[in-house]
């Protein structure tokens, strides 16, 4: 009777159930009901211990439940229940969800930061002539920085550890796969966007793109291993790692660039076809444009999955685990010209290296080359904050060159 | 087609008595009818465009029927009509802008100067830019007031500039000014933009974006200037701007205007064509004749708000 009365009212029917399994909850906790030395497994289970709840988890997700359900309550409350308490109660629970997201993200960062800050910041030094010598554009000086975390390689005469020729492989992968997708990805959503007719052979196209992009990072390293590296001179390299890694990133490419076009609006076709201005022309200096936001945003997010990829790099790319800094890869550096077709050579991408992701994986999982380097836990936290940086400065060039191309737009 | 017009035809057959021959239309009037009231009709001024036996089909959907007229230079033509009735679709038909669609298939022939437009061989960029076109909706690109106005000239390359030309030194900067200048004073606008050329269009109310659709469209140096309902998603104010403005217009262009504002085609046209559902087109003559005394019983239904 009071259960069909009651419980149909919003002012006792929510603030009263919550506030009796609060009180519960906490009735259960202070009598020592469930204590330190508390467990349970319940019994549908097969084997008793094959589910066992122990207080270090229950405590805080009860007691996380409990404030959730009092706080929606208490919301409610104080919204004077009816529509408007309602909405303050959802308003709470969205609030808080957003809140919760953010808190991870930050919380996972700074864990990284605190664990890793001691070994990357090792020994820097600031001073004029303290940092390793740099040529650019033919003028030799030296870095008035030493940053011996990222500016060493590993080696036994090197007194702080480094990581720099990882890093190296990290970018140069990231550039080349960016270099092969951005171009074949973008002139794919062209052509299925603008010439292609919208019909079956799009929809297979589209179906092939989304299967190719949920592909699981490891079979692309294996046709790499298998396919690629064979014609690559058979051992592992960097040029088969940045081209395994651009397919990967290839699918995205497409799949974003081709929505963002079909989201420019046709009149802008229609203006420009009026003026007698071909179609080519019109793809160039109209679509392209106001499509170029979203081709940034879709290449932001694969090379945010491609920079930590560690799967196709293991197979196609890494050799040794740790690279002297004097074999730090040099692209630029590496280009010679012959006298027979191709007439470019590059040696430097035609050899293994290393890369931050595969680094870390060797080190932790592995368990490799561990005795080489002194504290290889603290060299592996330092490891995880640079990979998070290089990630992350990614990140911010995409941003700022979406922001560029949206500004160009709507300034 | 509505029951109401339906009776109407009815009731117009009969006070015609019966009709005469077997080519009688779906519509109650023969060809004949239709023709001769103002195919015999000659115009001031030279014919810039002249149709024949236009027909228009989307898939199976026979959208234009046998539409004939000619539209004399330097003058505003009105269309109008009830919605569906293809007086858009003939407009596209004078630029081929319905090569564009896929399923539309056209024929018949529309003569620009003397010259057949649907025929092998024809330049469409040429086309364009002697025939051009303002949307219902203000279109202007995502890009600054002044590449706006220049972008047809720079596509189709009378004004070179960029990074190439300037290293070449043939940047034409300076040409490029003039023609923008002489477009957008040419479109009424010039005073509203003079100091922010460099302003993304996008930030124009619509008015002001419409007049900029027009100069962009004067700026290729058209012969003819083809509206779709310029003015259908303005305020009154902004319309009577675009109004004047086409005014001031035909004294060096023809201009072709579909509108749906039987009062707009009324204050602006010097010719008005009347296309009724089923796309016919029933009477095409003197704005004011149109108005006052038209010979078909439909058109001055339509005219005095009785269908469509």
């Amino acid at each position: 009777m009071f259960a069909t009365t009651a419980l149909t009212r919003e002012d006792i029917g929510s603030t009263v159930p919550a506030g009796l399994f609060a009180a519960f909850v906490g009735a259960a906790f202070l009598t020592g009901l469930v204590g330190p030395s508390w467990s349970w497994s319940p019994a549908i289970f097969p084997s008793s211990n094959a589910v066992t709840f122990f207080p270090a988890l229950t405590v805080p997700v009860a007691v996380g439940l409990c404030s959730l359900l009092v706080g929606w309550s208490a919301a409610k409350a104080y919204g004077g229940f009816g529509a408007r308490g309602r909405h303050l109660g959802a308003h709470l629970l969205i609030y808080l969800n957003a809140t919760a997201i953010i808190a991870v993200l930050f919380g996972l960062v700074a864990f990284v930061v605190s664990k890793g800050l001691a070994g990357a910041t090792r020994g820097i030094t600031v001073g004029a002539g303290v940092g390793p010598e740099v040529t650019l554009v033919g003028v030799t000086f030296s870095l008035p920085v030493n940053w011996p975390f990222v500016m060493n390689g590993v080696a036994l005469m090197v007194e702080v550890d480094g990581v720099l020729p990882a890093i190296a492989g990290t970018v140069w992968l990231v550039v080349g796969a960016v270099l092969l997708a951005v171009p074949l990805g973008v002139g794919a959503a062209i052509y299925l966007s603008e010439y292609a007719a919208q019909g079956r052979f799009t929809a297979v196209v589209e179906i092939v793109t989304n299967g190719l992009w949920s592909t699981p990072s490891i079979v692309f390293g294996l046709f790499g291993a298998a396919f690629l590296i064979p014609r690559f001179g058979g051992t592992k390299s960097l040029l088969a790692g940045m081209l395994t890694l651009g397919f990967m990133l290839l699918p995205l490419v497409v799949i974003t660039s081709r929505e963002a076009m079909l989201a420019v609006p046709d009149e802008y076709r229609d203006a420009s076809a009026a003026l007698g201005v071909s179609k080519w022309q019109t793809i160039r200096s109209v679509v392209l444009p106001a499509a170029l936001p979203g081709v940034a945003t879709g290449v932001i997010l694969g090379v945010g999955r491609i920079a930590g990829e560690t799967a196709p790099i293991l197979l196609t790319m890494a050799g040794g685990t740790f690279v002297p800094g004097g074999q730090t890869v040099d692209v630029i550096g590496g280009f010679r010209f012959t006298a027979t077709p191709p007439f470019v050579a590059n040696e430097a991408l035609l050899q293994a290296t290393s890369a931050l992701p595969y680094q870390l994986y060797a080190l932790i999982t592995a368990g490799v080359g561990g005795q080489q380097i002194g504290d290889a836990q603290q060299f592996a936290w330092a490891t995880a904050l640079v990979l998070l940086v290089v990630v992350l400065s990614f990140y911010a060039v995409g941003i700022t060159t979406r922001y560029y191309f949206r500004r160009r737009l709507h300034r | 087609m509505s029951e109401t017009t339906q009776t109407a035809d009815e009731a117009q057959q009969t006070r015609d008595g019966p009709a005469t021959s077997a080519s009688v239309t779906t519509t109650g009037e023969t060809d004949e009818q239709i023709r001769e009231s103002w195919t015999d009709y000659q115009f001031d001024g030279r014919a810039q465009i002249v149709t024949e036996d236009l027909n228009v089909y989307y898939g199976d959907d026979h959208a234009l029927k046998n539409i004939s007229m000619e539209i004399p230079e330097k003058s505003v033509t009105a269309l109008i009509g009830p919605s569906g009735c293809g007086k858009s679709t003939f407009l596209r038909c004078l630029n081929r802008m319905n090569d564009r669609i896929s399923a539309a298939r056209i024929e018949g022939s529309v003569e620009v100067d003397g010259r057949e437009i649907y025929q092998d061989g024809v330049n469409l960029v040429e086309l364009r830019k002697r025939v051009g076109m303002v949307f219902q909706q203000p279109n202007p690109f995502p890009k600054s007031i002044r590449d706006n106005v220049s972008y047809g000239p720079r596509k189709h390359g009378d004004i070179r500039k960029g990074l190439l030309d300037r290293l070449l030194g043939r940047d034409e900067s300076e040409k490029e000014r003039e023609l923008v200048e002489h477009a957008l004073r040419q479109a009424a606008i010039w005073d509203e933009v003079e100091d922010r050329l460099d302003d993304n269009a996008l930030g124009l109310s619509g008015g002001q974006q419409q007049r900029l659709c027009i100069a962009r469209a004067l700026a290729t140096d058209p012969d003819v200037l083809l509206m779709d309902e310029p003015a259908s998603a303005l305020d009154p104010i902004a319309t009577s701007k675009i109004e004047d403005l086409i005014h001031d217009l035909s004294e060096d262009y023809t201009v072709v205007i579909v509108t749906h504002n039987m009062q707009q085609a009324a204050r602006i046209s010097d010719q008005t064509a009347v296309f009724l559902t089923g796309g016919e087109l029933v009477e095409y003559d003197r704005t004011d004749k149109i108005f006052e005394n038209p010979e078909s019983e439909r058109v001055e239904d339509y005219i005095s708000g009785k269908f469509g």
